[in-house]
């Protein structure tokens, strides 16, 4: 299951078990009580929370994207350089604007199960380079003026990606958009 | 001073009402233009919501001030000219940031990421006038927050106001939840206000010295979401230090009191928020490994202390109370079950590994509309139900409660699902058009269009009500 999939069914069972809670709760305040064992109670509550979050923490920390393939030899570099608003894509490195309108429109493809390492920057705002399939977000990394962010992927399905900017960048970010292959 | 006090704050709550109207009117036309029922373009679509964040993000600050200004002068005597200073600041602002995107026509977005901008500016003086407004804006809410800050400390030493005794057992003078809670709020604001002054210079520095100097971009972006992300958190606080004075009364419960693990908790909230804004840096990965771990755990320890007690309390306090429901004790209960909610889509997206699927999709409108739209501004409305059933004319009627209460509730509701199915999905936020990749965003702006003109009627409703209640106290 893709991970935005996973995300939605664990958000989807919490929202469900919170309103029952609070539904529960609100009914009964037609009735009138105690609640019995409250500080025992609250200390289980505690407990619980403080022990998910840990084993979440200890679970996802170490599948941060930082840590992908980060002990192997990439087989290709892309260089991505952002520009309002267009991606320019290429082997080689995109640091001037001269260099951008090169390769500006170039189709780039990629092998298929092997590790890429995309050198991602901007060349004025912050943009954001994302990787679609099929119309679902595969990865993404930020596009800064003044930084390159690496992000190591492995492709393992072929075919034509689709590359959007996900950060706001100005008026016709909606249509900053280009494309790349995997074969 | 205590007329003026009920007058001043009625009158923050009238404006505060006004502007939130205004504000959800943006909101919609955005979403109509997403789901292709308007055609506004794509300059109007990021002036509005240049707009509509900052107005959003501004309005319930106040609202969160309003309340703590007015619930600390029943304790002591609090200075007017904070609150007056800060109104005024509030409303030149607001007018300075409507003329710098509706006429010069800035659209840098609400939390204008550096260098955009020196990019989305419209006319030469769209930049300069906005900052100028973000300037009056932060000026006006720093002084405020001081002001408040001292007031509290004329009573308390700074460790009284922060409740350690409490926590050590050394004797001290009870120092109620609401103090404690608006202590750690107002440091927190205060914290965050001053991070945007130093924005602000920074940026009034690189247009004096026009295009000779750059300022560092990543170093922006951190100085912009501990801004951004550390005022919108504590105004969630400062609507929570209400409801801790309020609410209890209204179940008919006895007063909160500070007990050990209530000081710790919100000790260790006024530390925690100050490092979870990280998380908004993930996908920049030229950030410090190190940085983005602090993010992570930061944000996941976040909801233990503050969440994890107030969810508790309230739960405990409602439980078998044989409670007269109010729409102010409805709005509050449900306000924390919102923000409950609202909190776990939040540190799932706050998972670096999942917001690298996440990050800048539907799903981040999604988890801060939940606790904000249902849940922050179900804690200000609440206050201002509670005000007008204290001081208005007459109660708000048992039907109208209802109708009111149903609109909001299930307007929105549909209106926040309709971004989380979004962010599962896969669609961008922050654009104006759908492109063919991601066009699943037209059918569910429609679908947020609808339930937020539910939202919006429920609005119109409490805000025409609660004026007819209480605007004859303003000239009395």
């Amino acid at each position: 299951m893709i991970i935005q999939k996973e995300v939605f069914l664990v958000f989807s069972m919490m929202f469900i078990i919170i309103v029952t809670v609070f539904f529960l709760v609100f009914i009964s305040s037609k009735k009138i009580g105690e609640f019995q064992n409250l500080n025992r109670k609250r200390a289980i509550f505690f407990f619980i929370a403080f022990g998910t979050v840990l084993l979440v923490l200890g679970v996802s920390l170490p599948k941060s994207p930082y840590f992908l393939y980060a002990n192997d030899q990439p087989a290709q570099k892309v260089f991505v350089a952002a520009k309002q608003f267009s991606f320019s894509i290429s082997k080689y490195p995109i640091a001037t604007d001269d260099d951008f309108n090169m390769s500006a429109g170039a189709e780039i493809t990629v092998p298929i199960d092997e590790i890429i390492e995309f050198n991602v920057s901007s060349l004025d705002v912050n943009h954001g380079f994302s990787l679609y399939k099929d119309g679902v977000l595969q990865a993404q990394v930020q596009a800064m003026p003044g930084y390159v962010n690496r992000l190591r992927w492995r492709f393992s399905e072929s075919g034509t990606y689709d590359i959007l900017c996900l950060e706001y960048c100005g008026v016709a970010h909606a249509a900053m958009a280009a494309k790349l292959k995997v074969e | 001073m205590k007329t003026f006090d009920k007058k001043f704050t009625l009158l923050w709550l009238i404006t505060i009402l006004i502007v939130f109207l205004v504000a959800i009117a943006f909101g919609i036309t955005m979403r109509m233009e997403q789901a292709e029922m308007v055609d506004v373009g794509p300059l109007n679509f990021y002036i509005l919501m240049t707009s509509h964040g900052l107005l959003m993000a501004g309005v319930w600050f106040v609202a969160g001030m309003a309340g703590i200004q007015y619930i600390l002068s029943r304790y002591f005597e609090v200075p007017r000219w904070g609150s007056v200073v800060a109104y005024a600041c509030t409303l030149a602002g607001v007018v300075v940031l409507l003329i710098s995107t509706f006429l010069t026509k800035f659209h840098a977005g609400w939390y204008f990421l550096y260098p955009l901008p020196f990019y989305a500016k419209g006319a030469d003086s769209g930049p300069v006038l906005f900052l100028i407004a973000i300037a009056i804006l932060g000026a006006g809410w720093l002084l405020w927050s001081l002001v408040l800050l001292v007031t509290i400390l004329r009573k308390y030493t700074v460790t009284q106001a922060l409740a350690w005794h409490h926590i050590t057992g050394r004797p001290g003078p009870a120092v109620s939840p609401f103090i404690l809670i608006s202590f750690v709020s107002l440091i927190g604001v205060t914290a965050c206000l001053l991070a945007a002054v130093v924005l602000v210079i920074l940026y009034f520095i690189e247009l004096a010295r026009s295009g000779t100097m750059s300022n560092d971009p990543l170093l922006m972006k951190n100085l912009t979401f501990f801004f951004g992300h550390t005022l919108v958190n504590e105004m969630l606080y400062l609507g929570l230090a209400v409801l801790y004075e309020l609410f209890p009364k209204m179940a008919g419960k006895p007063a909160y009191k500070t007990s050990w693990y209530v000081a710790i908790s919100w000790n260790a909230t006024l530390l925690i928020v100050l490092f979870a804004y990280f998380h908004h840096l993930y996908m920049d990965f030229a950030q410090p490994v190190a940085f983005q771990f602090i993010g992570q755990v930061m944000s996941w320890f976040a909801p233990l202390p503050a969440a994890c007690v107030t969810i508790f309390s309230v739960l405990t306090t409602v439980y078998r109370s044989n409670m007269k429901w109010s729409l102010a004790s409805l709005l509050y209960f449900f306000g924390v079950m919102f923000w409950a909610v609202g909190g776990v889509g939040a540190i799932l997206d706050a998972v670096i590994a999942n917001n690298l699927v996440l990050h800048n999709t539907q799903w981040v409108p999604a988890h801060f509309h939940t606790y904000n739209l249902l849940g922050n501004v179900f804690f200000s409305l609440a206050f201002a139900s509670w005000f007008a059933d204290e001081y208005g004319s007459e109660k708000m009627a048992p039907s109208m409660v209802k109708v009111i209460f149903s609109l909001l509730v299930i307007g929105g509701t549909g209106f926040v699902i309709a971004f989380y199915l979004g962010g599962a999905l896969s669609v961008p936020r922050r654009v104006d058009m759908y492109s063919e990749t991601v066009d699943e965003g037209i059918s569910l702006a429609k679908m947020a269009v609808v339930f937020a003109s539910l939202y919006l009627v429920g609005m119109i409703m409490y805000t025409v009500d609660f004026t007819k209640r209480c605007a004859g106290q303003l000239f009395s």
